[in-house]
C-alpha cells in the first residue's frame, strides 16, 4: 500500500481499539453490577451511563473507525495508488472524531443514558444526537472515498475485474449509505429538532420504524469486514486459495440487496405496523442467512483445501493440518464457530412467531453479543495481528500471545453468552440494572450472573493482551518495508465476470424498489394518519 | 308515591352533592401537551422578580422560603430551591384551585397567572438543591435504607428511589425532589398525607405509602433524604470517579 495512507489507516485502527478496550472495562463493571453480587457497586444511573457509553464505543466507535481505516488499506492495497482523495479521508476522520468527543461528553456525564438505540420518548441531551450524526457524517465521506476508488479505477481500467476486497468494501460503502438513511431521517427531521425544544411531540412509531431501516443492516455493515478477511486474506495465510470469487461476489451483493429492507423484525412486537408488512420482513429476514451459509460454505471449502494442501487426510484431518499458529487462522475458525451457534439463535429471533419467547429478554443481548463480539470483533482483532507489521515496518510483538488472546476470547465470549441466552429463556428482561427481588426465579438466575462475570474477566485478560501486542509492536526495530498486500487468489481466477458482478447499477435499482416495498406503506401511513405523538421522557 | 319512598328519595338528594364531592379529582393539572409546554416556556428571570414581590396582605415568597429558595425562615416550610418545575407548578396550581389547602398560600397564587406560576418554578428548578440542617445524632437504620432502594414487599410499599430517584432528585414527570428538604416538613407532609389531610397526590399513591409507613421510619427518612441535600449531582461516569 502507499506510505502516505498509512498514518490514515493507523489513525484509524488506533481510535476503533482504544473505544473498543474502554468499553471492555464497563463491560465487566456492568456484568458485576447487574448481578447483585456486589452491592457496593451496584447503582442504576452508572450502570445505564455505562451501558450507553459501552454501546456507543463497541457498535459505533470501534466499527465505523475499524471500517473506514480497513479500507483506506483494502483499496490502497487492491487497486495498487492512492487513494481518491486521501484530504477527503483526513477530513472524515476529523468529523468522525469530532462527533465522538462530542457524544462522550454527555454520556459520560449522565446525559445520554438512553441506551445505544434510538428510541424516544427517551430522550438525550442534543449533544449526544449532533454528535453521533456527525459520525455518521464521517462514514458517509468514507463511502464517497471508497466508491469514488473503485469508479476512477473502472475507468482507467476498462475490462477488468475490480478485486474482490475492494469489490466487497464497495458493496459495504453502498449499503451503508442505503441503511444509514433511516436514522439520519430520524436524526434530522425528529431527535435532534425535539431534543433542542423546537418541537414539543414526536411520533415514537415512526421514529422505530425509521430507526429499524437502519438497526439491520447496521450489523452486517460492522460483519461485511470480516467476511472480506475470510475471503481474502484467511485463505492465503491458511497456505491454500480462495474456493471460488464469483461466490463470494454473490454473497456481498446478496448481503447489499437483502439486508436493508428487512428491519421490521426488530418491530415484530410494535403495534404502529400491520402483520403483513412484518411478514414480508421476515421473509428477507430469513433469506439474508443464505449470503451467511454461502460464507460458510466457501470459507470452510478454501480452508479444507489449504489443510489438504499442508498434509491433511481423511475427512476431518484437513481441520489439524491447519496452521493454529496462525492467527488469522485461528480467528477464521473461531469465528464461523461462533457464527454457526449465533445464527441458530438470530433465526429463533427471526421467526415471527418463536421470538415472542425470547422478546425483550436476556437472549436477545445475549445474541447480538455472540454474533457482534464472536465472529465479528475476533475478525477484527485477526485482521489488526495482519496489518500491523504492514502499517507499521515492525514484527507484531508475539503471535504466540496473539494465538492465546483469540483462543481466550472465544472462550470468554462463550462463557459470557451462553448463560446470557439461559437467563433470557428462564425469562430475565433486558435492560435493567438489578433484580432486587426476593423469588426461586431470581435465585435461578445466579449461578448464570456468576458464569457471565467470569466471563466478562477473561475477555477483559483478553483484550488487554491485544491491546498490549500492538503497543509492544510499536516498540520493535523497524525492519521491513511491506507494501504490497497478501490477498487470496482464487482456485480459478476470474479473467471475467458478468457486469453485475462487476458493479452495482443494477443491485441499487433492486434494492431501491424493494426499500419502497417494505418501508414505503409504513411510513406514509404514520405521516396521513392523525397519530397522538408523545411528549418527551425527560420534561 | 309512599311516604318511605319519598323520604329515601329526599335523603339521597341531600347527600347527593356530598358523593359529588368525593368523587372531584385530587388535582384539576393534567399532563397534556399544552401544560408541558407552558411549564417549559417558565421565564426563570420572571421567576426571580415574582419572589420578591409582597402585597399588603400577602407575604413574597422569600419570607417564608428564603431566597431563592433555599433558606427558609422556619424548619416547617419547605425549601423550593431544585425542585422539579413541573411539581412546583402543580403545588401552586392546587393552592389556587383548592386541591391543596393551605390559606396563606392560596392567598399567595391567587392573583399569579399560569404563565407567572410556570415562571416561578422555573427559578425555582434553576436553583442547586440546597443543604439544610440536621441534627448530627440523628441516625438511619439499615431497614430504613432498604426502604429507600428495595421497599418492602410484605407491605407492598415500593423503593422510595424507584419514583424519586436515587438522590432523591426527583424525576418525570412531576416526581418531588426529596433531597435536601427539611426535616420537620417532611414529616409533616407524610402525617398529613397518612391522615388525608393532603390529598392532592394522584392515583392517592403517597397516600396509600404514607399510611404504611411508622412514624419512626417516616423520621428516618426525613433525615436520609434531608442529608443529601448540597451533594453534587449526575450519574454519569465522570460523578462515579469524582465519588
Amino acid at each position: 500500500m502507499h506510505d502516505k495512507s498509512k498514518s490514515l489507516v493507523v489513525a484509524n485502527l488506533w481510535v476503533a481499539f482504544a473505544a473498543f478496550f474502554v468499553a471492555i472495562i464497563l463491560g465487566l463493571y456492568q456484568v458485576m453490577n447487574r448481578s447483585g453480587l456486589f452491592p457496593e457497586i451496584e447503582s442504576h444511573e452508572l450502570y445505564f451511563a455505562s451501558v450507553s457509553t459501552h454501546g456507543v464505543l463497541m457498535g459505533f466507535v470501534l466499527t465505523t473507525f475499524f471500517i473506514m481505516g480497513f479500507g483506506y488499506y483494502t483499496a490502497t492495497s487492491t487497486l495498487k495508488r492512492e487513494l481518491w482523495s486521501r484530504g477527503l479521508a483526513w477530513v472524515a476522520f476529523s468529523i468522525a472524531l469530532g462527533g465522538t468527543v462530542m457524544a462522550a461528553i454527555p454520556l459520560l456525564t449522565g446525559k445520554a443514558s438512553v441506551l445505544y438505540t434510538f428510541y424516544p420518548p427517551l430522550m438525550a441531551h442534543p449533544t449526544f444526537y449532533i454528535g453521533a450524526t456527525l459520525l455518521v457524517v464521517g462514514s458517509w465521506l468514507w463511502c464517497l472515498e471508497m466508491i469514488m476508488s473503485t469508479v476512477t479505477w473502472k475507468r482507467d481500467n476498462p475490462g477488468k475485474v475490480v478485486p474482490l476486497a475492494m469489490y466487497g468494501t464497495t458493496a459495504n460503502a453502498i449499503m451503508w449509505l442505503w441503511t444509514s438513511a433511516g436514522v439520519g431521517i430520524e436524526m434530522l427531521f425528529q431527535l435532534i429538532p425535539w431534543s433542542l425544544g423546537l418541537m414539543d411531540t414526536l411520533d415514537p412509531g415512526l421514529a422505530r420504524t425509521l430507526f429499524s431501516w437502519t438497526l439491520h443492516a447496521i450489523v452486517y455493515f460492522w460483519l461485511f469486514p470480516a467476511y472480506i478477511a475470510m475471503y481474502t486474506i484467511l485463505p492465503k495465510l491458511a497456505g491454500g486459495r480462495l474456493f471460488s470469487d464469483e461466490m463470494a461476489r454473490i454473497a456481498f451483493i446478496m448481503l447489499l440487496v437483502i439486508s436493508v429492507p428487512i428491519g421490521f423484525h426488530h418491530l415484530y412486537m410494535d403495534p404502529q405496523q400491520a402483520a403483513g408488512f412484518k411478514f414480508l420482513h421476515m421473509l428477507g429476514t430469513f433469506a439474508v442467512a443464505v449470503p451467511t451459509l454461502l460464507t460458510g460454505f466457501t470459507v470452510l471449502a478454501s480452508l479444507e483445501g489449504a489443510g489438504r494442501l499442508r498434509g491433511g487426510k481423511g475427512l476431518f484431518g484437513w481441520i489439524g493440518a491447519l496452521d493454529w499458529k496462525e492467527p488469522m487462522v485461528v480467528a477464521g475458525m473461531l469465528a464461523l464457530f461462533m457464527l454457526i451457534a449465533g445464527g441458530f439463535g438470530g433465526m429463533i429471533n427471526a421467526s415471527y412467531m418463536m421470538n415472542t419467547m425470547v422478546h425483550n429478554t436476556q437472549w436477545v443481548t445475549g445474541h447480538f453479543h455472540l454474533i457482534f463480539g464472536g465472529t465479528t470483533v475476533i475478525m477484527y482483532l485477526a485482521v489488526a495481528y495482519h496489518l500491523w507489521p504492514k502499517l507499521t515496518g515492525r514484527p507484531l510483538a508475539s503471535r504466540a500471545m496473539a494465538v492465546l488472546q483469540l483462543w481466550l476470547w472465544t472462550i470468554g465470549m462463550l462463557v459470557l453468552t451462553m448463560p446470557w441466552h439461559a437467563l433470557g429463556l428462564l425469562g430475565q428482561p433486558r435492560r435493567i440494572s438489578s433484580t432486587p427481588y426476593d423469588s426461586p426465579l431470581v435465585a435461578q438466575w445466579d449461578p448464570h450472573e456468576l458464569a457471565m462475570i467470569v466471563g466478562g474477566a477473561i475477555l477483559l485478560v483478553s483484550a488487554l493482551l491485544f491491546v498490549l501486542n500492538l503497543l509492544m509492536s510499536h516498540l520493535k526495530k523497524r525492519i521491513y518495508d511491506v507494501t504490497h498486500g497478501d490477498w487470496a487468489v482464487a482456485v480459478y481466477p476470474p479473467m471475467s465476470v458478468p457486469k453485475p458482478m462487476n458493479g452495482f447499477a443494477l443491485w441499487n435499482g433492486i434494492v431501491a424498489v424493494w426499500m419502497v416495498v417494505a418501508y414505503g406503506i409504513p411510513i406514509v401511513q404514520l405521516l396521513i394518519l392523525d397519530a397522538p405523538g408523545s411528549m418527551p421522557w425527560g420534561y | 308515591m309512599k311516604m318511605k319512598t319519598r323520604k329515601l328519595i329526599i335523603l339521597v338528594s341531600a347527600l347527593l352533592p356530598f358523593g359529588l364531592a368525593q368523587a372531584a379529582p385530587s388535582s384539576n393539572v393534567a399532563w397534556t401537551v399544552e401544560t408541558h409546554s407552558l411549564v417549559k416556556k417558565g421565564d426563570p428571570k420572571i421567576g426571580s422578580e415574582i419572589e420578591t414581590v409582597e402585597t399588603e396582605d400577602v407575604n413574597a415568597c422569600i419570607d417564608c422560603h428564603g431566597e431563592r429558595g433555599a433558606e427558609p425562615d422556619r424548619d416547617k416550610h419547605p425549601t423550593l430551591a431544585g425542585q422539579i418545575a413541573a411539581y412546583t407548578f402543580k403545588q401552586l396550581r392546587d393552592y389556587k384551585d383548592g386541591s391543596r389547602e393551605n390559606r396563606k398560600m392560596s392567598e399567595a397564587v391567587e392573583r399569579l397567572t399560569d404563565e407567572q406560576l410556570a415562571a416561578l418554578a422555573a427559578w425555582y428548578a434553576d436553583q442547586p438543591i440546597p443543604k439544610v440542617e440536621v441534627d448530627e445524632d440523628e441516625t438511619v437504620s439499615e431497614d430504613t435504607m432498604k426502604l429507600v432502594f428495595r421497599g418492602d414487599k410484605t407491605r407492598l410499599i415500593q423503593p422510595c428511589a424507584s419514583c424519586h430517584g436515587p438522590r432523591g432528585e426527583g424525576a418525570i414527570i412531576d416526581v418531588p425532589a426529596i433531597a435536601g428538604q427539611n426535616v420537620k416538613y417532611f414529616v409533616n407532609t407524610m402525617k398529613d398525607y397518612a391522615k388525608g389531610k393532603r390529598a392532592n397526590d394522584v392515583y392517592s399513591r403517597m397516600r396509600i405509602i404514607a399510611k404504611s409507613l411508622t412514624r419512626e421510619e417516616i423520621n428516618e427518612l426525613a433525615v436520609y433524604y434531608a442529608r443529601l441535600g448540597g451533594q453534587p449531582g449526575g450519574g454519569g461516569l465522570f460523578q462515579a470517579f469524582a465519588n
